[in-house]
């Protein structure tokens, strides 16, 4: 109640004003935000030893923070932060928390689209494909699903960031993609969110993961699309912004995470009609069986030419079937007066402190909010469909990858050219 | 040169005390970092040989600017104990080394794996259960200030697992953890990971314990009804019980009287006394669409086995009351928070879910519906109307 009651004191306040002060009291802080992001690159204070396993993660909030705000970063930077992700690459393959640390799935996924957003051919052509496929293999269960590290746990997180990266840098083939699909649509639950893993709770996260991950696989009818959307959608409160879980409070950083999931689901509304009519075999038909039987998706498992990096490519070409699922313009509203810091940064909500992760999350979210409502993914949003100036326009991105739209393209050229110089060995 | 030798014999000494402490005490239980300023009010009373480290009633803090140069070397003895040591299993002169820094390095930096992977390296060479305990120790302490920490939650189970190798009788054991996650969540509330942890140890339960624990959470569930958490909860459990009774009971199964559907029909009352109690709880009413379902299920297929003679059919009576607690919230008064008008719009949402289960079901339900409150469109219409292009596109049917 008393977060509900200090958003709502912060609405009352922009309703009353004068347009004119209302259009700077829903302005976005470019300049500061920029600094706090550059800052934080060149130098982190001593409590920030708890990120130590974390390192990549950082450099891909702040650069891609940065990058939404359309801000180019000095050579000297981009060179320092490609050396130092090349440390963090393990000599077999993938990147760790830090030089010197096991390789993990969330810092490669880290890593790899940092190197992505700095775009330069040194940063793309640091990473080491063969290895990074090898490691991709290694941390591949039997069931088909992915394991975050060596002796780690299975979840749907290991899964996403798994299939981003390697359809984002072309090495997706069908023994990386077999049996993923079935797992991620074993753990979406009847509430209709996705969980971490089969039976938990359904969690925002997670369902960004699930989903993004199912629909680069191509298999994203295995879900249950409209349970799915309902359970999103109701993640939007009073207050404008997400909330992560049923009950909990909303919190910036699922402006992304909720925010694009429904976004992405703007453009699989074929699917959702063929799923909401009453002839099709409902999935969560026995209670416990989260799995269900389920209609094959449109991949067929054995043909091992399937371009899977296409997927990707061409989701975010196609246009957006619907408007938006969610009020686009009511979480820009919570965006912009409730997590923006005036001393630069973004936070989870009025009475936190800022930090690089919800700076990140938050710029991601009003992006897609700001996108969304246009049919082509790259086309110029409308006034209409932004909340304050114009000059609060951030880049698009990639939905699925979170990377910057342009600096994905460029990528996506990239490793596509250089596909012959890529080869298996067999270990 | 010099200053840089001096500079790193200091880190040594600080690292060397900081084990010291942890080695003397076996039974830490809370670890704090704090300002200088706050650590110099507990130094006061003297007993302490050391300016930066605290240690009292089992409790350890530690001053936050020795913090950077503690990590480092912490790190570097590390690597250093790891690199000499031979994997996977490394020698017995190494393994407590190991074992020493490691445990430095994660209090300080619980997300560092690869020295949580050390101390598995060194435990399945040596396993026995004082040390598995040992562990149990180690994840508790670092969950009393890091509680939603997925590395050593991770940890722990594969702790769990090892001891379920070499313990017969899991129930104390277990019986202890749900203690522990329930203390954790009165203070981090909806902590994600402390529940699900509490999830995963239901396969270890025997149905017994399982029956226990369901009401034995009854009352901590009645003062956290917000907290879908312990509803998931809950719900895992009930599950699991289902799971258990599947086989037996043929004749208490067709017959609705055993002890599964006995629960759930408990369940289901307490339930809705909840939701007339507490307005506006998303979570209530997501649990009732658990309920709901599986026991609908359970009344059409007993109309089928034995279909009664009476006029209206268990299930017809069921979709009854179901209706008519809609009504009762749909009519409810307004109040000044908002909440009668929020639970009517979940009571409307929960009528739209369990008339999309089944085409039976969606019959009867929009049959009753006229009779009350209007169509199901209608309803949506007047109390969730917010959201119409959403319900629209899933009524669309």
């Amino acid at each position: 109640m008393k977060v509900e009651g200090r958003i709502a004191d912060i609405y009352r306040v922009l309703f009353e004003a004068p347009p004119s002060t209302k259009s700077v009291m829903l302005e976005l802080w470019r300049d500061t935000h920029a600094e706090y992001l550059t800052n934080g690159l060149r130098h982190l204070g001593p409590g920030f030893h708890v990120l130590d396993a974390n390192r990549p993660w950082l450099c891909y909030w702040m650069v891609h923070g940065l990058a939404l705000l359309d801000e180019t970063l000095d050579d000297d930077l981009e060179n320092d932060i490609v050396d130092f992700l090349s440390r963090c690459q393990d000599k077999q393959g993938g990147y760790g928390g830090g030089p010197g640390q096991l390789p993990h799935l969330a810092t490669t996924y880290a890593a790899v689209n940092t190197l992505v957003t700095i775009g330069s051919e040194r940063a793309l052509s640091s990473i080491k494909r063969d290895n990074l496929y090898k490691f991709m293999l290694q941390m591949k269960d039997k069931s088909g699903a992915f394991r975050m590290h060596n002796g780690g746990e299975i979840d749907v997180r290991a899964c996403y960031t798994a299939i981003s990266v390697a359809s984002l840098v072309n090495i997706l083939d069908a023994d990386l993609a077999k049996g993923v699909g079935n797992y991620i649509a074993s753990c979406q639950t009847y509430e209709g969110g996705i969980a971490g893993e089969p039976y938990a709770e359904a969690h925002g996260g997670y369902t960004f993961c699930g989903l993004a991950a199912m629909v680069l696989l191509n298999e994203v009818e295995k879900l249950d699309l409209p349970s799915l959307i309902d359970w999103v959608a109701f993640r939007q409160g009073v207050e404008c912004g997400f909330q992560g879980r049923t009950n909990k409070l909303v919190d910036g950083c699922y402006s992304f995470w909720q925010g694009a999931a429904i976004a992405l689901a703007q453009k699989l509304m074929t699917i959702v009609d063929k799923q909401s009519k009453p002839s099709y075999s409902s999935k969560l038909s026995s209670v416990g069986d989260a799995c269900g039987t389920s209609s094959s998706g449109l991949a067929s498992e054995k043909s091992s030419s399937l371009d899977y990096a296409k997927f990707g490519f061409d989701f975010v070409k196609q246009s957006n079937q619907t408007g938006p699922l969610f009020h686009n313009i009511a979480l820009q509203q919570y965006i912009l007066l409730c997590t923006q810091v005036l001393e630069g940064g973004l936070r989870d909500k009025p009475g936190k402190n800022r930090d690089h992760y919800h700076s990140c999350y938050c710029l991601s979210g009003l992006s897609v909010s700001q996108y969304c409502a246009m049919t082509d993914s790259d086309s110029c949003p409308l006034p209409q469909h932004m909340l304050g100036p114009y000059s609060n326009l951030l880049e698009p991105i990639h939905p699925l990858y979170n990377v910057v739209l342009d600096k994905y393209d460029e990528a996506h050229d990239f490793f596509r050219e250089n596909d012959q110089t890529f080869t298996v060995t067999d270990s | 040169m010099e200053s840089e030798v001096a500079a790193a014999q200091g880190e040594g000494d600080l690292l060397h005390q900081f084990e010291r402490i942890l080695h003397d005490d076996p039974l830490i239980d809370e670890v704090g970092f704090l300002h200088p300023t706050q650590l110099d009010s507990l130094l006061a009373d003297g007993t302490n040989t050391s300016q930066h480290f605290w240690c009292s009633d089992h409790k350890l803090a530690v001053s936050t600017n020795v913090l950077p140069d503690l990590y480092r070397a912490a790190r570097l003895a590390h690597s250093n104990a790891t690199l000499n040591a031979p994997s996977p299993s490394p020698s017995d002169a190494a393994a407590p080394l190991i074992m020493t820094h490691s445990k430095a390095l994660l209090i300080l930096c619980p997300d560092l794996l690869t020295a949580w992977n050390s101390r598995k390296r060194v435990l399945s060479v040596n396993c026995d259960l004082k040390h598995l305990k040992d562990e149990l120790q180690l994840c508790a302490l670092i969950l009393s200030y890091s509680p939603k920490n997925e590395s050593t939650w991770c940890h722990r189970r594969w702790v769990i697992t090892k001891l379920a190798q070499q313990i017969q009788d899991m129930s104390e054991l277990i019986d202890n953890e749900s203690v522990l996650v329930k203390q954790i969540a009165e203070k981090s509330k909806m902590n994600y990971r402390a529940w699900r942890h509490r999830c995963w140890l239901i396969p270890f339960m025997k149905p017994k314990q399982v029956l226990n624990e369901l009401n034995r959470s009854v009352k901590w569930t009645e003062l956290h009804v917000a907290d879908n958490c312990c509803f998931h909860y809950r719900r895992s459990l009930l599950l699991a019980l289902l799971d258990s009774h599947g086989v037996e009971n043929g004749k208490d199964s067709i017959y609705l009287q055993s002890d599964a559907h006995l629960m759930w029909k408990e369940e289901l009352r307490w339930n809705e006394m909840l939701i007339r109690r507490y307005q506006g709880r998303e979570s209530l009413w997501i649990h009732r669409r658990f309920l709901s379902q599986w026991w609908l299920q359970q009344l059409i297929n007993f109309e089928e086995t034995c279909p009664s003679k009476e006029e209206e059919s268990l299930a017809d009576l069921f979709l009854a009351q179901e209706i008519h607690l809609l009504s009762d919230c749909l009519s409810a008064p307004g109040d000044e928070f908002g909440e009668t008008r929020v639970q009517a719009g979940l009571a409307a949402l929960y009528t739209l879910w369990i008339s999309k289960q089944d085409a039976v079901v969606k019959g009867k339900v929009e049959e009753r519906l006229q009779q009350s409150v209007g169509s199901l469109k209608e309803v949506l219409a007047r109390v969730s109307s917010d959201k119409s292009r959403l319900w629209t596109q899933l009524l669309h049917c």
